[in-house]
C-alpha cells in the first residue's frame, strides 16, 4: 500500500438519520475517523448529528443542493487540505466498505484519474437485483456513453468512484447538480481523464426509501441524456 | 410559396439555435437552462420550414387571417412559459442568497466570539 497517499472518503447524506450511523462504522473499520467526511446536504432529520456523534468530519451545507453539489462540497474540502484522492460512498449502506479499496489501487499507482465501482463488468452473477425499469435507464446511459467515449464503461449510474488529485480539482469547478453519475464519465472522459473499472458488489438500501419516484426519474433521464449531448458540443 | 414573415423568422431561429450552440460551447449558459432554449428555437426552425402546414391548420382553427401569425402566437406562448420558468430560477436563486447570506454573518460572529475565547485565555497564567 502506498502509505504516502492520504484519501478522503466523502458520504454525501440526506435525511439519512437511520442509515448513517451503521454505514459510517462499516468505513471506519477501514479508514481513520479524520480522513472521513460526511456532507450533510441540508437533512431535516438528525444525520448530523448521529455523524458528529460518531466522532466524523461533517460538512454542513446551509442549503439543500442535490447530491451533485454535496459531493462537490466534498471535493472542494479534499483539495483544500491536501489529499491526494477522495472516494465517494453513499450513505444508505448500498456501498460496502470492503469494496473501497480495491478503488483506491489503480489511483496509487498513478494507472487511472479515475476508478468507478462497477456492477455489471463480470461474467459472475451478482446478488445485486435491479427492477428492470431502473436496468433499462442504466443500460441506456451505457449505451449513450459508449457512443461518445473511446473506453467502454459498464456501469455508469455508480455512485462508487475514486477519484486522483487531478480529476478533484476539475471535477470541483464542474460537476453536473442533478443525477451527476452518467453526465460525469462524459465529462471526464472527453476532458482526457482517464477512466477504469472496478467490479464491485453492492447491497441495496437499509432502510427509508430512496429520494427519487419513477415519474421523476423519467424526468432526469431526459435531462440527463440533453446535458450529455450538450457536453458533447462543448470545448475540452 | 413562403410568405416574407415565415422566411424572416426561420433566419432568426437559425441564427438563435447557433447563438445558443456557441454560448453553450464558451461556457456562458450552462446545460439545464441551454436545453429549453435549444428545444424552443428548435420548435421555431421547425414550425417556419417543414412545418408551416401545420401552422395553416391552427391559423384556421383559431380564426388568425394572416397564417403566420399563428407562428408569432406559438412563440409568444413559448417564450411566457421560458420566462415563468426563469422566473421561477430567479425565486429560488433569491431564497438561497438570503439563506447565505445569514450563514455568513453567523459564521463571522461565531468566529469573533471564538477568537476572543482563545484570547482570554492566553491570560490564564501557564502551569495552572
Amino acid at each position: 500500500m502506498n502509505t504516502g497517499s492520504r484519501i478522503l472518503i466523502i458520504v454525501p447524506a440526506y435525511n439519512e438519520e437511520g442509515n448513517i450511523q451503521a454505514t459510517l462504522q462499516e468505513v471506519l473499520a477501514f479508514f481513520p475517523r479524520e480522513d472521513v467526511l460526511v456532507v450533510n446536504d441540508g437533512s431535516r432529520d438528525k444525520t448530523p448529528e448521529v455523524a458528529r456523534m460518531i466522532g466524523v468530519n461533517v460538512l454542513d451545507l446551509p442549503i439543500n443542493l442535490g447530491i451533485g453539489g454535496a459531493v462537490q462540497a466534498g471535493f472542494k474540502y479534499a483539495l483544500r487540505n491536501g489529499y491526494d484522492g477522495a472516494v465517494q460512498v453513499d450513505a444508505d449502506g448500498q456501498h460496502p466498505a470492503d469494496q473501497i479499496e480495491p478503488l483506491l489501487g489503480p489511483i496509487r499507482t498513478g494507472e487511472a484519474d479515475v476508478v468507478i465501482g462497477s456492477r455489471f463488468c463480470r461474467d459472475t452473477p451478482t446478488t445485486y437485483a435491479v427492477p428492470l425499469s431502473r436496468l433499462i435507464g442504466m443500460k441506456a446511459f451505457t449505451f449513450l456513453n459508449s457512443l461518445i467515449l473511446k473506453e467502454h464503461i459498464h456501469d455508469n449510474t455508480s455512485g462508487l468512484r475514486a477519484y486522483n488529485r487531478s480529476a478533484l480539482h476539475y471535477l470541483s469547478q464542474e460537476y453536473p447538480q442533478d443525477y451527476p453519475e452518467p453526465e460525469a464519465v462524459v465529462m471526464l472522459g472527453l476532458n482526457g481523464f482517464r477512466l477504469k473499472e472496478v467490479p464491485v458488489h453492492m447491497r441495496h438500501r437499509r432502510m427509508g426509501t430512496s429520494s427519487i419516484t419513477f415519474p421523476r426519474s423519467v424526468y432526469y433521464m431526459v435531462k440527463v441524456t440533453l446535458a450529455i449531448l450538450v457536453h458533447t458540443i462543448r470545448k475540452h | 410559396m413562403y410568405e416574407h414573415g415565415q422566411v424572416f423568422v426561420f433566419l432568426i431561429s437559425i441564427i438563435l439555435f447557433f447563438s445558443i450552440i456557441i454560448l453553450v460551447r464558451q461556457r456562458f449558459l450552462s446545460e439545464r437552462y441551454s436545453i429549453l432554449w435549444l428545444m424552443f428555437s428548435f420548435m421555431m426552425l421547425i414550425l417556419s420550414s417543414v412545418g408551416y402546414r401545420f401552422l395553416f391548420k391552427l391559423a384556421r382553427y383559431l380564426d388568425i387571417p394572416y397564417p403566420p401569425s399563428a407562428l408569432f402566437l406559438l412563440s409568444i406562448v413559448g417564450l411566457l412559459v421560458l420566462v415563468l420558468y426563469l422566473t421561477i430560477v430567479i425565486s429560488n436563486l433569491a431564497s438561497n442568497i438570503r439563506t447565505l447570506t445569514q450563514e455568513i454573518s453567523l459564521l463571522k460572529l461565531e468566529i469573533e466570539q471564538e477568537r476572543k475565547r482563545v484570547a482570554s485565555g492566553l491570560h490564564v497564567p501557564p502551569g495552572a
